[in-house]
């Protein structure tokens, strides 16, 4: 009987104590809440689609990072959809902080490697029945990273329906997996889905890091280990935790980060390891070696060559002896100021074996990329096309001086398919002539309906072949996609 | 009702009618029917004897080690001096062959040329080790004969199940199928169409012989799925194996020019100028065409005073053929209209190369590597087209250390530029044979980034160990079968 009283009284203890601890966590949490609640707001906006056919309404959470009214959310497509996609890039987003409190915002940009974007939130009065926005920064804390096991708490926004609500999730770190480059990958019990665009809090109820949507390939995937959900972040589209630290730059200077890239023209570089520079009869590793110096590019205008072995940028020395580590190379150019010009010193080969000599480089903003540029479409044979750009030339191995335009799309049934004309291909001639570019194509599209041309020959480069495809349109008929 | 009734009445002698008019025709078809299967069965009879189940023996390349591997497929005895022919996919690489005789009796049969453009290969019987008391080959007919609707027998060794025979018709006699891949970037059936059946042809049939009602072999099965078959038409496997038992090869001349049908494109590219044509749709890069000013879009009307007319594509492979069999190196003189303009052209042809080059162990240093022919360097687009392919590395050996990767094209070595692949042993061995322990490689990865690669000398061989029996690794029952894919 005594023996069962102490029992009872030690279960007792035990339940008091971790009502005690329950107490606790949900005063942090509260806490929290309460220092960091106004802070999060919710993102709606609207795509038109690419046809203009419909429209598609979407949301997403974000966090205010800056008093002049910047807000900070992950860059996924549909927050900033890529040219080309199904949706049109939003002219307006709105700034939701609570029922009925609303602005306007404008997006300023995204920084392709943390997929962080950056809006702007308008000053504008607000609208009868509307609240004017208090604009309460978070603040941030810098720390050496999450650790193993370590609680934490994300904060979210409920959307319109429940009424935009303070909520929140808690995680703990299972995982730290640090990578050859970038932020370590942390891994979390149950998952990070849907939780896109919020603040990390740690239990000391700081403001730690933000869950981000990771840019890399890949996928997040969640396990169930022993009984136990994990979550591993993978690539594109797979929620993962930044630290502060990661970001802390992109806040401090988000102009560095969010204007167009810089880019040298070089395919493929190399880090000089011990064995290469010893073989090569080299002094000592460290180095970046370039590849091909592609034709046009700020490299070939400044003379670099395939071979020379990059060893100093503006007197800095570029201790890079394995590939893991040439993200330094490849973002000191990268971050670089368009027009200004850099002194690279490189290691070239000549008669007498390599000698160090100092070239300047102008640096250039990188060409428009594929997924940039805009489409346009030619409804009466039922086409989409895009111009030829440089990224997609090199892909597909063509000559960077290839003329002509890119099928995106062609309409079911419509006289290009009929044609046999396929997305992919590149059309560099229709009806005998040449078509170099977008404008040609629309001239000469245009030029072959007002003339109801009895068979119509598009010109194709497909798999890097030539080859005709024809179609006789039924001017006026119901046959074909002809309009 | 009634009129139901009536009905049934009025109907009662015509199905009386219907019913011996049925039993009539139930004797004529069966008399008719049993006629069409001792022909059948006659046609068994003459080519069945020269039926060969073939087992190649093959040699391939994996992971950096060449082995031997093996398959299935059929043949058909073709001459008293035991020439059979099969496809290439089938024996076009075999070191050696296991052939099976219709008295089951196992012959052994070595190569004696193949041509992966036709998809055919020739094997040789060796005959002193046939031990049975006759030898039969089969009669080839003539394929330009062949109708649709015939009757026709396919004769082989499905999923190596000897002396198979099926039946169907001919379901269309020259059935295009555009230009296919054989073995990686090898193409095949560029220079002529196929014979289509409905008899089953299924993996191991290819090889084998169609045969119509007389016993005459009029095409080589090569290809089938969904119900489909397709034979290489006979009169191209006479061409082609003769040339193959007189040189053990065939020369075919190439100008570089790919052609499409005028069907469409009449009006547009010819319009009042000339009659029929064919049209360039492609001309490959410093080719004989391209150096003579020949351009995508232009009309070839006539070539050495023949006019050219190809208005469907079935018509486009006879051209393609004539072309292929002028003598390599002769003058080739092209009409042709250009934006409605009537020119000429000279010039001469070169000789058509295989796609696929020579692949080569280099056993010491543990991994293999390919030559890269002029075809294989425009097929993958390799800039320069001089170097080696890497094919493959073998795990733990210098060259996997050194982080080769399979489809890098090897530029240099320690500052020489890499030739051919004879070249590139003959440096390996320079490598060897001198005093520096690495040598200094020049690739090129993924068709395009240069990439520098320290590869450590091998360290000395011990002495040879004696090799138990069963050397052939891989070696088994479909195992790196020759073939594989939807060719049969």
């Amino acid at each position: 009987m005594r023996l069962i009283s102490a029992f009872s009284a030690v279960v007792l203890a035990c339940a008091v104590q971790l009502a005690a601890v329950a107490d606790e966590t949900q005063k942090i949490i509260l806490k929290a809440v309460e220092r960091h609640g106004s802070s999060i707001v919710k993102i709606e906006y609207e795509c038109k689609q690419a046809d203009g056919k419909g429209a598609g309404k979407f949301a997403a959470t974000g966090v205010i990072v800056g008093a002049e009214g910047l807000v900070m959310a992950t860059g996924t497509d549909e927050i900033d959809p890529p040219v080309g996609g199904r949706y049109q890039k939003p002219t307006e987003y709105s700034i939701i902080f609570g029922k009925d409190v609303k602005a306007k915002a404008a997006f300023l940009g995204k920084d392709e490697e943390l997929n962080l974007a950056l809006l702007k939130i308008k000053k504008e009065d607000p609208k009868p029945g509307e609240k004017a926005p208090e604009i309460k920064p978070v603040v941030m804390v810098e720390t050496k990273g999450l650790d193993l096991a370590q609680e934490i708490i994300v904060l979210d926004l409920l959307s319109n329906d429940p009424g935009y609500k303070p909520t929140f999730s808690l995680r703990r770190i299972t995982a730290v997996v640090e990578k050859p480059a970038g932020p370590p990958e942390y891994i979390v019990d149950d998952s990070l889905q849907g939780l896109a665009g919020c603040p990390v809090i740690d239990m000391e109820g700081e403001a730690v890091g933000f869950v981000a949507m990771s840019s890399s390939s890949g996928g997040g995937r969640t396990v169930n280990m022993g009984g136990r959900t994990m979550y591993f972040p993978g690539g594109r589209g797979a929620p993962r935790i930044l630290c502060y630290r990661d970001f802390k730059d992109f806040l401090a200077d988000p102009s560095k980060f969010l204007r167009r890239k810089c880019w040298l023209g070089v395919r493929g570089f190399q880090a000089l390891s011990k064995e290469l520079a010893e073989q090569m009869g080299l002094a000592g590793p460290g180095g970046v070696m370039l590849g091909e110096i592609l034709k046009d590019s700020p490299a070939s205008k400044a003379g670099l060559l395939e071979g020379d072995i990059v060893v100093k940028i503006d007197g800095e020395k570029l201790e890079i002896s394995e590939d893991k580590d040439l993200e330094k190379f490849t973002k000191a150019v990268e971050r670089a100021a368009a027009g200004t010009v850099k002194a690279f010193v490189v290691a070239r080969k000549g008669g007498q074996g390599f000698s160090e000599t100092e070239i300047k480089v102008a640096m250039e903003e990188e060409p428009t990329r594929e997924y940039e540029v805009e489409e346009s479409e030619e409804k009466t044979f039922g086409i989409r096309i895009k111009p030829l750009t440089r990224d997609f030339l090199d892909n597909e191995k063509l000559p960077m001086d290839t003329d002509g335009v890119r099928v995106t799309q062609t309409e079911s049934a419509g006289w290009a398919q009929l044609a046999g004309v396929r997305p992919g291909d590149i059309i560099k001639g229709v009806v005998l002539k040449k078509v170099s570019n977008v404008e040609e194509f629309h001239k000469r599209m245009k030029e072959v309906i007002e003339a109801k041309e009895p068979e119509v020959c598009f010109n194709v480069i497909r798999g890097g072949k030539s080859l005709f495809l024809c179609v006789r349109p039924q001017w006026g008929g119901a046959a074909g996609g002809g309009k | 009702m009634r009129v139901s009734l009536s009905f049934a009445f009025a109907a009662l002698p015509l199905l009386a009618a219907l019913s011996t008019g049925t039993a009539l025709g139930q004797q004529t078809e069966s008399r008719e029917f049993r006629a069409v299967q001792e022909q059948v069965k006659a046609a068994r009879d003459r080519v069945m004897p020269a039926l060969v189940r073939v087992q190649p023996i093959v040699e391939t390349f994996r992971g950096g080690r060449k082995v031997s591997s093996t398959g299935f497929g059929s043949g058909v005895m073709i001459g008293p001096e035991g020439y059979v022919v099969t496809n290439y996919h089938v024996a076009g690489k075999a070191k050696s062959c296991i052939c099976v005789m219709s008295n089951k009796e196992e012959v052994p049969a070595i190569l004696v040329g193949a041509d992966p453009w036709t998809d055919i290969a020739v094997i040789k019987l060796d005959l002193k080790k046939y031990t049975g008391n006759t030898l039969t080959w089969a009669v080839l007919g003539d394929s330009d004969r062949v109708e649709e609707g015939d009757f026709v027998l396919a004769m082989g060794s499905p999923f190596s199940l000897t002396r198979t025979v099926t039946f169907g018709v001919v379901s269309c006699k020259d059935r295009s199928l555009g230009v296919m891949d054989i073995e990686g970037p090898q193409e095949t059936g560029q220079f002529n169409t196929w014979i289509q059946i409905d008899a089953l042809i299924n993996p191991g049939n290819s090889g084998g012989p169609l045969v119509n009602l007389k016993g005459e072999v009029i095409g080589i099965n090569a290809r089938g799925g969904a119900g489909m078959g397709f034979a290489i038409p006979v009169n191209i496997v006479k061409e082609v194996s003769r040339k193959i038992i007189d040189t053990g090869s065939v020369t075919r001349s190439w100008i570089g020019v790919r052609f499409q049908p005028m069907e469409k494109f009449k009006k547009s590219f010819l319009g009042d100028v000339a009659d029929g044509g064919v049209l360039v749709s492609d001309v490959e890069e410093d080719s004989p065409a391209s150096k003579a000013g020949i351009r995508p879009g232009d009309v070839i009307v006539a070539m050495n005073g023949r006019a050219m007319c190809a208005r469907f594509e079935e018509e486009i492979y006879p051209i393609a053929k004539m072309v292929a069999d002028i003598d390599v190196g002769s003058k080739l003189k092209i009409d042709y209209v250009r934006k409605k303009q009537k020119l000429t052209a000279d010039f001469a042809t070169e000789p058509l190369e295989n796609v696929s080059g020579e692949e080569v162990e280099f056993e010491d240093w543990g991994f293999t590597a390919k030559e890269i022919t002029k075809s294989l360097a425009r097929e993958m687009r390799i800039p320069g087209g001089s170097g080696v392919l890497f094919t493959g590395a073998v795990s733990g050996s210098t060259a996997a250390k050194a982080g080769l990767q399979n489809g890098d094209i090897i530029k240099e070595i320690d500052g020489t530029e890499v030739k051919n692949l004879a070249h590139f042993g003959e440096l390996l061995k320079k490598v060897k044979e001198g005093s520096k322990a690495k040598a200094l490689l020049k690739v090129v990865r993924g068709g395009r980034t240069p990439r520098s690669v320290v590869l450590e000398k091998p360290e000395a061989k011990p002495a040879p160990e004696e090799k138990p029996a069963g050397k052939d690794e891989g070696r088994g029952k479909g195992e790196g079968r020759p073939g594989d894919g939807d060719e049969y």
